[in-house]
């Protein structure tokens, strides 16, 4: 609502009122303000009414009028009048404006606790993420010591496949094997290092999984911020992460939020299921533990871009790869 | 929030302090012309043109009629506030680094840094209100030669402490002295930090202080005994912190220095604005915005916003959003679950 003080363009006519006659000869009275007893203003005024020639249109608009008053220094007030000088005086008369300038983007206290890992370029991430397969390497020896699968034979051996995975393919007839169907391969291949693999990717997948909520059908114009007010309410969040297309950067849509407490989570779910948002509703759901990131497992098997969305011809690849493998560690 | 950005300097900003009824905003930076601005709109009001060199430090007198700059080309000079005209030049022996009014603003006291063959020096001036001729000699000059070790030390910031019983200067060896400013007896000296401490400020009640040190920290400090209360600590040189005048909050401006900020991208180069709170010394959130590190920060006096300003020489005017200034205080974790979460 405008400030009451603001004289809009189509009160003007007020002061200077001058008696209007509709078409037909009516009288339109002039317009009205009173301001009541809550502070309300109350302006009425009248036009002619189109489908009756006879009739008029009244319009009664009700403004809150919120008066601030704000004690300051008598100095200060004398302080307003002083003229410029220096540059700004300069300034001033050449009508150099470029001085003073509101920032146009909008910059919120972010807090340096979140979690902002999905930041590819974010370096403290790269780390973390190496520190994470490191972990999962270091979990995955421990593992294999305990369940006395010889290392040489298994896993490092598929590791060594793997290369020659590449070498192989190199030799018949030099064609690209792309890493996924290299990975199936393996996968295919070592049982015993496979399961090992998969028992010691367990431990390092983030607890965090389990208190992502998906929500979906969001509205282009909502910002992570958006959400991050959404949700708050509802306990401590720990990443708030909106799907973006890559090359417009608009909103896809659905976005993930992560709470540090589960019960905060099922709290927010049972409260905003369904919520309308934005003129639409909201859908949440769990969000699915995430793929692992080992590259060549389950990792990069869309590679269309739109997930499951769009058809996968990997089936092929992943076939002709694993007769590949076959021939290799059958040596 | 939109920050207003103000564009007035060329080189990166020394200095930006609020008056005492924080209607007025200075800025002063390695250009050679301190600007002042109405802090409401960010309007520039004027420049002080005179100096020929960088600006150090600047301070204006409780009523906001004069302005001392101290700069590098060993001048101080006393504004007046409204027209922008120098009233004296006091002549020094050495880029001047640092000047304050006294309690009162019937004098104030400059630092200046060693030069060619005279030491550095804290000098304390005569300038009552309303006088029209002023003296160029010092009513008082302390000298600080070097150390019995050889090393110069340069003095940092000075500040008056209340009811001018003494002068609180910092030092680029970390140390802080207090000075009689009749006598000029050096009174205590201690070592909050081991490195060079590049601004301290204090609360509007002058009942405590808190210093930034390139060692990484902020340290919180009791004026009356000196006692240490806490510490702030971050990854990079800390180039300011102020205390928050409405809220139990600091804010921590810094950046890697200045030689290094050429090979480093901005992403990494936390130039932030930061927010700790002030009790239980954690990070609950930082400001971006600035293309280099922090080097000057003013909160003003009812705490509706804050100035930053950089190496950029950028000089950017936030005005808190509500849902800052609505917000309660955060309460400490647990320290089971602080422990849980490092683990991952």
């Amino acid at each position: 609502m405008a400030p009451a003080s603001e004289k809009r363009w189509v009160d003007e006519d007020e002061d200077d009122f001058v008696e209007q006659k509709t078409s037909t000869g009516v009288t339109i009275p002039p317009t009205q303000t009173r301001i009541d007893q809550k502070g309300i203003k109350i302006v009425t005024s009248y036009r002619a009414n189109p489908s009756n020639p006879s009739g008029l249109l009244k319009t009664v608009t009700k403004i809150r009028v919120n008066t601030v008053t704000v004690k300051e220094h008598k100095d200060v007030d004398k302080r307003r009048q002083w003229k410029k000088f220096g540059q700004a005086e300069i300034d001033d008369k050449e009508g150099n404006t470029n001085v003073t300038i509101q920032s146009r983007d909008d910059i919120f206290l972010e807090d340096p606790n979140a979690d902002t890992d999905l930041q590819d370029e974010d370096v403290a991430k790269a780390l973390a993420g190496n520190l994470n397969e490191f972990w999962a390497k270091q979990q995955r020896r421990q593992l294999e010591r305990k369940y006395d699968v010889d290392p040489t034979g298994g896993s490092e051996e598929a590791g060594d496949g793997w290369q020659k995975v590449g070498d192989k393919a190199a030799d018949a007839g030099g064609k690209y094997v792309p890493p996924s169907a290299r990975g199936g391969a393996r996968g295919a291949s070592g049982g015993l290092a496979a399961m090992a693999n998969r028992l010691g990717d367990k431990p390092v997948q983030d607890n965090r999984d389990q208190n992502t909520i998906r929500v979906t059908n969001i509205s282009e114009d909502t910002s992570e911020a958006d959400l991050q007010a959404l949700f708050q309410p509802f306990g401590r969040i720990s990443r708030v992460y909106l799907a973006k297309d890559k090359e417009t950067m608009q909103s896809r849509g659905f976005a993930f939020v992560s709470f540090v407490h589960r019960e905060d989570a099922a709290k927010a779910m049972d409260k905003l299921q369904g919520y309308g948002y934005d003129h639409l509703i909201l859908k949440l759901e769990w969000a699915r533990p995430s793929a692992p990131k080992n590259p060549g497992n389950e990792g990069t098997q869309f590679r269309s871009g739109y997930g499951k969305a769009l058809a996968q011809d990997t089936k092929e690849k992943v076939t002709f790869a694993s007769n590949l493998t076959t021939g290799v560690t059958g040596r | 929030m939109r920050p207003i950005l103000l564009k007035g300097h060329e080189r990166s900003i020394t200095v930006v302090k609020y008056n005492y009824d924080g209607d007025l905003l200075f800025t002063a930076s390695k250009d050679h012309t301190p600007s002042m601005w109405r802090a409401e709109n960010g309007d520039r009001i004027g420049t002080f043109n005179g100096h020929k060199g960088t600006i150090w430090d600047l301070d204006v007198d409780r009523f906001s009629t004069r302005l001392i700059t101290a700069s590098a080309d060993a001048t101080v000079n006393l504004w007046n506030c409204e027209t922008g005209e120098i009233i004296h030049t006091f002549t020094h022996h050495g880029p001047v680094r640092g000047v304050a009014w006294s309690d009162g603003c019937q004098m104030f006291a400059t630092i200046n840094d060693p030069f060619v063959g005279h030491n550095a020096q804290i000098s304390v001036y005569d300038a009552p209100i309303g006088a029209d001729s002023f003296s160029d000699v010092p009513k008082l000059e302390i000298d600080l030669p070097k150390q019995s070790d050889g090393k110069v030390v340069k003095p940092t910031n000075i500040v008056w402490l209340n009811l001018n019983e003494a002068l609180f200067v910092t030092f680029d060896n970390g140390a802080i002295r207090l000075y009689d400013p009749v006598t000029g007896e050096e009174m205590e000296e201690f070592f909050p930090h081991e490195k060079k401490i590049n601004r301290v400020s204090f609360n509007k009640e002058k009942t405590l202080f808190i210093t930034s040190s390139a060692d990484f920290t902020s340290k919180l400090y009791d004026v009356v005994d000196l006692h240490h209360l806490k510490t702030y600590k971050t990854d990079r040189p800390v180039n300011d912190a102020v205390i928050s005048e409405t809220k139990d909050h600091i804010l921590l401006g810094g950046g890697q220095e200045a030689m290094s900020v050429t090979t480093t991208s901005g992403k990494v180069g936390k130039f932030e604005t930061r927010f700790f709170h002030l009790v239980y010394e954690e990070e609950f959130g930082t400001v971006k915005g600035h293309f280099g590190p922090i080097n000057a920060l003013a909160v003003s006096p009812n705490g509706l916003s804050y100035a930053s300003g950089a190496e950029d020489g950028y000089v950017r005017l936030h005005f808190f959003d509500k849902s800052y200034l609505d917000m309660k205080d955060p309460v400490p974790e647990d320290t089971l679950e602080g422990e849980e979460e490092s683990k991952e």
